[in-house]
C-alpha cells in the first residue's frame, strides 16, 4: 500500500520557504494523508483544551439524539473556543443542514473549507447544499473537487451521479459516476438498478 | 584846571621832567651853575609860582640866548593864567600835532556805546508812533555844525582893547604877553622860534577878541614861516576866518592848504569837513560830497568804527557829516542820486550809514516814498548786506507810519520773501546773529498770514477769496516752516487749519489740525485741534463720493480714535469715539469696532445714555459678525437695559439678543456639543421670549436633543413647540420630528400616530401618501394590527397608485387578514390584487404582475383545495360531475397562472395541475363503491375504476415531469422540487435518488476516511496511520477518529 502525504499548502511547498516570503500564511495547516484504495486522513496540528473536547463530544451526542438546537448551541461554543479547528465547523454545517438552515450550513462549511481546503467531506457537504439551492454547477464543482482530492470518496461519486442524472440531465456523467461508485460500494443494489435504468434511457435516446 | 595840567604833564614830557625834579635835589649854590630848566613844567597848584619863577630868572640873570625863550614862556603863562590853556575849548587840540593819529582815534573809540544801525533804531521804534519830529531844522543844524568850528569868531564888535570878546576887561597879563611877544619879535628878529611867538601872539589876539590882528599875525606867519609846525593850524584858522565871513572861496583855499598837507596834519579831517561845507555853501553839492566822503574815507582809513558810532561822538562830526551828505543828496535830486553817486565814485563800506541817514532825512521830511525808496535801493544793491533786512524792516515801518497799508503789506511780503529762512540771504549771514531779523520775519509772516486770512473771511471780497486764500496759505506755511519750534507755532498751525477748513479743503484742514494736535508738545489748542481734525474729516466725508469715500472714512476713523486716545478728557471724546465705533462697524472692521465700543462704555460710564447704548449696539452687532456670540449676547443685554420699554427698536434688539444666543447654539452644534446647543436654543425662550426666532430656536433645540438621542426631552420640546406655536410653519416639520423621535424612542405607535398626523396635515400629497404608509407600517411593526389594517386600507383606498406600492400594501393586508384568519377578507384582498393588476393597463409592472400572480396562486390553491375536498361518493355520477367540474375549473385557473409568466408561479401551477390529475386519479380509486354489487360486478367495477384512474395518474406523472424539465430551462424552485418529490413517489426507481453524506466528522486533530471496499484496518507496523481500538491515533495527536464505513442518507 502506497502512502502519499500531500502538503495542503501546495503552492508554498514548505512552511519555512513560505516564511521567507512576505505572504502571510496561517500558522497551522491541515494535512491530508492519502492511502490509495484505503482512504485518507486529515491531520490538523491544533491544541484544544479538555473542556472544549468534552463540549464537542456532548454536542455530537445531542445531535445524534436528534436534539439539534441544543447540539448546535454547544457546537457554536466549541467553534468559538477553537476557531482554527475544521472538524467542529464541518459538524456545525451538517447540523444546520439537518435543521433545514441551508444558508447557515453553507457559511459554516465555507469557513471549514478555509481551514481545511482539501477536505473531501466539506466539498461533498457543500455540493449537497448547492444542489438543494439550485446551484447545480457549483454543486458539480464541489463534488468534483472532493473527487479530485480523493477519487475513491464514494459519497461524492454517488452524489455527482445523482446530480448529473436528475438535475443536469448529463447521462454520461451520471453513468460514469454510478459505475465508479459501484466500484467502491459494489453491494449497493439500488445503485445497480439506477445504472440499468440509466442505460435503458440512454438506449431509448439513441 | 589841575586835571588839564596833569594831562599835559602826562602827554608831553612830564613823566621824565617831573621825575627829574623830584629826584634831582641839590644846594642853593648849585643854582648859579645850573642852566635854567626851560622845559615847560607846570606845577600842579600854581601858575603863579611858575610865572614868578620866569620873572625872577629874567630879572636876576644876564641877557642871553635863552632870554627870548624865557620871555616867551612868561608871556605864554600870562595868557594861560588869564584864559587857560590856549585853544583848549576849541576844535583844535593844541598838543595834538605831535601825536599819532591812531592814538587819537583810540581816544575817540573810547566813546560810550552808541545805538546800533539805523535798522536797530527802527527796530526799537514804536510802530504806533507817528513821524518823528525833526530834532533840529536844517538851518539849526547848519548853524550848530558850523558854529562849533568858528572858535576864532567870538565876536566882531570888539573895539575896546580893554575888553575881551566876552565883554570882560582884558586882564593885564594878556596885554603884557602880547607886548612881550612883540618885544621878542622886535628885539630878537632871528629868534629861532619866532614862528611860535607869532602863533602864540595870534592866539593871544584871538583870546582877547581881536581876530583881525590875529589874522594879520597869522598871515605874517604863513608868509614868513611856511614850514612852521603851526602852519596847518594857522591855515585852518585862516579858513575859519574866511568861512565866518562867508568868503568861501578864500576859506576853500585855506582849507585846501591844510588838505594838501595830508592826513599827517591833525587838521586834515577838519579841513575836509569844512571845505565840504564851504562848497556846500556855494551849492557845489557834488564837490561838497566828495570832501565829506573823503573825510569819512579818512575816518575809515584810520580805523573808525562806524558801527560804534555814537550820536554824541566828539563834535558830532561824523553824524553831522552824514546829515550834511543827506542834505547834499537831497538837494541834488531824488533818491536815485545816491545810487548814481556811489556808482560813479565807488562803493563805500559805510554806505549803509549814508543811505540810512538819507532815508531818515526823507522820513523826517515826511517824504515816505523817498525814504522807503532809499532803503529799498540799498537792499536791492546789497541783498546780502547785514543791514539790508533792517532797512527792509524800516521800509515796513515807514509805510506803516505813513499810513500806506497796501504798501505795508507789499513790503512785508517782500521782506518775508527776501529773508525767509530758506532764502539765499541766510547763506551769507549767520541766522543766530540776527535775532531781530528773525523776530521781524516771524512778526511779518504772522501779520501777512493773519492779514490775508482776514481778507479771505471778508464777505465783501468774495471775488478775491481764492487769491487771498493762496496768500494766507502761503504765509502760514512759510511761518510754520520757518519757526516750527516757536511757542506760538501751534496756534498759527491751528489758524492755517482753520483757513483750510473755511476754504472747504477738508482733508488738508484735517491734516493740519492733526499736526497741530499731535506733533507739538501739549498746548492750549491741542485737544481742540484734534477735535477739529475729526470735524474736518467728517465734513469731507459728507461730500466724498465713490471709492474715495472709503478712504476718507478710514482717515476719519483713525483721526477719531487718535483723538479719543490723546484727549480722553475732551468733552466730545465720547461722541467721537462712538462715531468711530459706528464707522468701524460700517466698514466691517468689527474687531476694532468692538474695541472702540468697549473703550467708550468703560471710560465714560456716565456718558449720555444714547451714546452708551449705541456703543453697546456696535459691540453687539460686530460680535455677531465675527462670531463672538457670547460677547454679542452680553452686549445686546446691555443695549436692552439702555432701551426704553416702548422704544420702537426694542424688538430688533431682542431679536439681536436672540440671534446671539442662537448662534452660540449653532456653534455648539458644529462642535457636535448638541446638549450645549440645545441649552442655548432653549435659553432664548427665557431671555428673548418675544424674539422672532424663538420658535425656530425651540425647534432646533429639539433637533439638537435628537442628536444626543434625548428623545424624551426632544419630544417635550416639540410638543410644547406645537402647542405654543400652533400656526408656525415648522409645525409640520415638528410633527415629522416627533414621528421620528417616537419611533426612535420605541414609542412606535405614537410615531405612527404622528405619521398619520403628517399625512393628514401635509399639503404635499406625496408626503401625505408616504406618511400614511409609514404610519400603517409602524402600526404593523408594533402589532397594533387594527390601526395597521385601518391605515393600510385607508392607504390603498386613497392611493391606488403607485400600483406597485398599492399592491404591496394589499399583499401585506392579505397577510394580516390571513394571520387573523379573516379568510374572507384575505381572499377578497387577493382577488382585489388580481383585479387591480389585471385592470392596471399601462400602469401594470413586473412587480404588480408578480404580486398578482402570487395572489392568484393562493386563490388557485384555495380552489385546488376545494377540488381536493370533493369526494367521489354515491350517487357516483353526481359527485363525479361535481368533481369533474371542479377539476376543469381548477385546471383553468391554474393554467391561467401561466400567463403571468412568473417562473415560481408557473412551476407552482404546473405542480398543482399535476396534483389535480393525481388527486382525481386517487379520488377515482378511493371513490365510494356502489352497494349491492356482486363480487364479480365489484371486481369488474374495480377494474374499470383502475382503468379510469390510471390515465390521470399517467397525466399527473407527465405534468410533473414537464415541471421537472423546467430545470433544463434553468428554473429550479421548490415547486420543481415538489414535482420531483412526487415523481420519486410515483416512479421511485427513476426519481428516488438521494445524495449521501458522511455525517458528523466528530474529529479534532485527525479525521480518517476508509472506503467501503477498503481492506481490513491495518495492524501495527504497516504503512499509514495507526488507529487504536479506542479511536486514539497511535501518534497520540488525535483523540477520536470516526471511520466512515458506509454512506448515510442526506438530512
Amino acid at each position: 500500500m502506497k502512502t502519499k502525504v500531500l502538503a495542503l499548502t501546495v503552492l508554498c511547498g514548505v512552511l519555512v520557504a513560505c516564511a521567507t516570503t512576505s505572504t502571510p500564511q496561517p500558522k497551522k495547516r491541515a494535512q491530508i494523508q492519502i492511502q490509495e484504495q484505503v482512504g485518507f486522513t486529515i491531520s490538523e496540528p491544533v491544541s484544544v483544551s479538555d473542556a472544549v473536547r468534552m463540549d464537542y463530544e456532548s454536542a455530537l451526542l445531542l445531535l445524534e439524539q436528534g436534539q439539534t438546537d441544543e447540539g448546535i448551541a454547544i457546537l457554536e461554543r466549541v467553534v468559538a473556543e477553537a476557531p482554527d479547528v475544521s472538524g467542529p465547523r464541518i459538524d456545525l454545517g451538517i447540523a444546520a443542514h439537518r435543521k433545514g438552515d441551508l444558508e447557515a450550513a453553507e457559511q459554516h462549511l465555507l469557513a471549514a473549507l478555509e481551514l481545511s481546503p482539501d477536505h473531501p467531506v466539506v466539498h461533498n457537504e457543500l455540493g449537497i447544499i448547492y444542489r438543494k439551492t439550485g446551484r447545480f454547477a457549483e454543486a458539480r464543482r464541489s463534488y468534483e473537487a472532493a473527487l479530485a482530492i480523493y477519487p475513491g470518496y464514494h459519497h461524492a461519486r454517488r452524489n455527482l451521479g445523482v446530480l448529473c442524472d436528475l438535475y443536469l440531465a448529463d447521462l454520461e456523467c451520471a453513468l460514469e459516476s454510478y459505475q465508479a461508485y459501484m466500484q467502491t460500494v459494489p453491494e449497493d443494489a439500488q445503485a445497480s438498478m439506477w445504472i440499468a435504468d440509466l442505460q435503458n434511457r440512454m438506449d431509448r435516446q439513441e | 584846571m589841575n586835571a588839564r595840567l596833569t594831562t599835559l604833564c602826562a602827554t608831553l614830557t612830564a613823566l621824565s621832567a617831573c621825575s627829574t625834579n623830584v629826584t634831582q635835589q641839590g644846594t642853593l649854590a648849585e643854582l648859579q651853575t645850573v642852566e635854567a630848566d626851560l622845559t615847560e613844567v607846570y606845577l600842579e597848584d600854581s601858575l603863579e609860582r611858575a610865572e614868578q619863577s620866569y620873572r625872577r630868572y629874567l630879572n636876576e640873570t644876564e641877557e642871553s640866548a635863552r632870554t627870548p625863550e624865557a620871555m616867551r614862556r612868561l608871556a605864554d603863562l600870562q595868557i594861560e593864567q588869564a584864559y587857560g590853556v590856549i585853544g583848549s575849548g576849541g576844535v583844535v587840540e593844541i598838543a595834538a600835532p605831535d601825536t599819532d593819529a591812531p592814538e587819537r582815534t583810540e581816544n575817540r573809540m573810547a566813546a560810550p556805546e552808541t545805538a546800533r544801525s539805523t535798522g536797530a533804531i527802527v527796530a526799537e521804534r514804536d510802530e504806533t508812533a507817528g513821524p518823528r519830529e525833526p530834532s533840529e531844522s536844517d538851518a539849526e543844524f547848519e548853524e550848530r555844525a558850523l558854529s562849533r568850528e568858528a572858535f576864532l569868531v567870538q565876536s566882531n564888535d570888539y573895539e575896546d582893547e580893554l575888553l575881551g570878546a566876552d565883554g570882560e576887561p582884558i586882564p593885564a597879563g594878556p596885554r603884557e604877553a602880547i607886548r612881550t611877544y612883540q618885544q621878542i619879535l622886535d628885539t630878537y628878529p632871528d629868534y629861532e622860534r619866532n614862528d611860535k611867538v607869532l602863533y602864540q601872539m595870534s592866539r593871544a589876539y584871538d583870546e582877547i577878541g581881536q581876530p583881525d590882528k590875529a589874522m594879520d599875525v597869522m598871515d605874517r606867519l604863513v608868509r614868513e614861516y611856511p614850514y612852521s609846525r603851526h602852519v596847518d593850524e594857522v591855515q585852518f584858522r585862516r579858513g575859519e576866518y574866511y568861512f565866518v565871513r562867508k568868503k568861501f572861496i578864500d576859506a576853500e583855499d585855506a582849507y585846501g592848504a591844510v588838505i594838501r598837507m595830508g592826513p599827517a596834519s591833525s587838521y586834515y579831517e577838519l579841513a575836509l569837513y569844512k571845505k565840504g561845507w564851504a562848497l556846500y555853501k556855494q551849492y557845489f553839492y557834488d564837490e561838497a560830497l566828495d570832501n565829506f566822503v573823503a573825510m569819512l574815507d579818512h575816518r575809515e582809513d584810520i580805523g573808525f568804527d562806524f558801527e560804534a558810532l555814537a550820536e554824541d561822538d566828539d563834535e558830532h562830526r561824523v553824524t553831522d557829516t552824514f546829515r550834511v551828505i543827506s542834505l547834499s543828496f537831497s538837494n541834488m535830486g531824488g533818491p536815485e542820486v545816491v545810487d548814481e553817486y556811489f556808482s560813479v565814485k565807488g562803493r563805500r563800506d559805510y554806505a549803509d550809514k549814508i543811505y540810512a541817514n538819507l532815508a531818515e532825512f526823507y522820513f523826517e521830511k515826511l517824504r515816505f516814498e523817498d525814504a522807503a525808496a532809499v532803503y529799498k535801493s540799498f537792499v536791492d544793491l546789497n541783498p546780502f548786506h547785514k543791514v539790508s533786512p533792517h532797512f527792509a524792516m524800516r521800509v515796513v515801518e515807514i509805510y506803516g507810519e505813513a499810513g500806506f497799508p497796501k504798501l505795508v503789506v507789499e513790503s512785508k511780503k517782500d521782506f518775508a520773501t527776501r529773508y525767509a529762512l530758506d532764502s539765499q540771504y541766510w547763506d551769507h549771514i549767520d541766522v543766530t546773529e540776527s535775532p531781530e531779523v528773525v523776530g521781524f520775519l516771524k512778526t511779518n509772516l504772522t501779520d501777512l498770514a493773519g492779514h490775508y486770512h482776514a481778507l479771505y473771511q471778508e464777505e465783501a471780497l468774495l471775488d478775491e477769496q481764492p487769491a487771498n486764500f493762496v496768500e494766507a496759505n502761503r504765509w502760514y506755511r512759510q511761518l510754520l516752516g520757518s519757526f516750527p519750534d516757536d511757542p506760538g507755532t501751534p496756534e498759527i498751525h491751528y489758524q492755517l487749519a482753520d483757513l483750510l477748513l473755511e476754504n472747504e479743503d477738508f482733508i488738508d484742514a484735517a491734516h493740519e489740525y492733526e499736526y497741530t494736535a499731535y506733533e507739538y508738545d501739549a498746548h492750549g489748542k491741542s485737544s481742540a485741534a484734534g477735535y477739529a481734525a475729526v470735524y474736518a474729516y467728517r465734513q469731507e466725508l459728507a461730500v466724498a463720493t465713490g471709492a474715495r469715500q472709503r478712504d476718507v472714512k478710514d482717515a476719519t476713523i483713525e483721526s477719531s480714535l487718535r483723538f479719543a486716545e490723546a484727549f480722553p478728557e475732551h468733552e466730545e471724546a465720547p461722541v467721537v469715539l462712538g462715531a468711530a465705533a459706528d464707522d468701524l462697524y460700517e466698514i466691517k472692521d468689527f474687531t476694532r469696532a468692538i474695541e472702540s465700543g468697549h473703550k467708550l462704555v468703560e471710560r465714560y460710564p456716565a456718558a449720555d445714555k444714547a451714546l452708551r447704548r449705541s456703543a453697546w449696539a456696535v459691540i453687539a452687532h460686530s460680535s455677531i459678525d465675527i462670531a463672538e456670540y457670547p460677547d454679542a449676547e452680553v452686549a445686546y443685554t446691555n443695549v436692552l437695559q439702555l432701551t426704553e420699554v416702548d422704544d420702537e427698536t426694542r424688538p430688533a434688539i431682542v431679536d439681536g439678543l436672540a440671534a446671539a444666543i442662537y448662534k452660540q447654539g449653532e456653534q455648539a452644534t458644529l462642535l457636535e456639543d448638541y446638549r450645549a446647543a440645545a441649552s442655548h436654543f432653549l435659553r432664548i425662550k427665557t431671555l428673548a421670549p418675544t424674539s422672532s426666532i424663538r420658535s425656530a430656536a425651540e425647534y432646533d433645540a429639539a433637533a439638537a436633543l435628537m442628536k444626543v438621542q434625548d428623545w424624551a426631552m426632544a419630544s417635550d420640546v416639540l410638543e410644547e413647540f406645537r402647542t405654543s406655536h400652533p400656526d408656525h410653519e415648522l409645525n409640520a416639520d415638528a410633527t415629522k420630528q416627533l414621528a421620528y423621535i417616537y419611533r426612535e424612542d420605541g414609542q412606535t405607535a405614537r410615531s405612527a400616530a404622528e405619521h398619520e398626523r403628517i399625512a393628514a396635515e401635509a399639503a404635499d400629497s406625496e408626503l401625505s401618501r408616504e406618511a400614511l404608509l409609514t404610519a400603517a407600517e409602524l402600526y404593523d411593526e408594533v402589532n397594533v394590527i387594527d390601526d395597521a389594517v385601518r391605515v393600510y386600507e385607508e392607504y390603498v383606498e386613497a392611493y391606488p397608485r403607485p400600483l406597485d406600492i398599492a399592491m404591496e400594501t394589499r399583499s401585506r393586508l392579505s397577510e394580516i387578514y390571513h394571520e387573523k384568519m379573516d379568510y374572507q377578507r384575505y381572499f377578497d384582498e387577493l382577488s382585489e390584487m388580481v383585479e387591480e393588476d389585471r385592470n392596471a393597463g399601462t400602469d401594470r409592472t413586473d412587480r404588480s404582475r408578480f404580486l398578482a400572480s402570487k395572489a392568484a396562486l393562493v386563490l388557485a390553491e384555495r380552489q385546488f383545495e376545494q377540488f381536493d375536498r370533493i369526494e367521489l361518493s354515491q350517487p357516483f355520477e353526481e359527485s363525479l360531475a361535481l368533481k369533474q367540474k371542479s377539476m376543469d375549473d381548477t385546471l383553468a385557473t391554474l393554467e391561467a397562472l401561466v400567463a403571468y409568466e412568473v417562473a415560481d408561479v408557473t412551476a407552482a401551477a404546473t405542480y398543482y395541475i399535476a396534483q389535480v390529475y393525481l388527486d382525481f386519479s386517487a379520488s377515482l380509486l378511493d371513490s365510494e363503491r356502489p352497494e349491492g354489487l356482486t363480487q364479480a360486478e365489484m371486481d369488474s367495477y374495480e377494474l374499470v375504476i383502475e382503468e379510469e384512474a390510471y390515465p390521470f395518474e399517467e397525466q399527473a406523472i407527465n405534468v410533473h415531469e414537464e415541471n421537472f424539465e423546467l430545470l433544463a430551462a434553468g428554473i429550479y424552485n421548490p415547486w420543481v422540487q415538489k414535482s420531483l418529490d412526487s415523481l420519486a413517489d410515483l416512479m421511485p426507481g427513476r426519481y428516488a435518488k438521494d445524495e449521501s453524506s458522511e455525517g458528523f466528522v466528530g474529529a479534532i486533530e485527525v479525521y480518517a476516511y476508509r472506503m467501503p471496499i477498503a481492506p481490513p484496518e491495518p495492524v501495527e507496523g504497516e504503512e499509514g496511520i495507526d488507529v487504536s481500538e479506542n479511536g486514539q491515533r497511535a501518534d497520540g495527536e488525535g483523540r477520536r477518529v470516526i471511520v466512515s464505513t458506509n454512506a448515510e442518507g442526506t438530512p
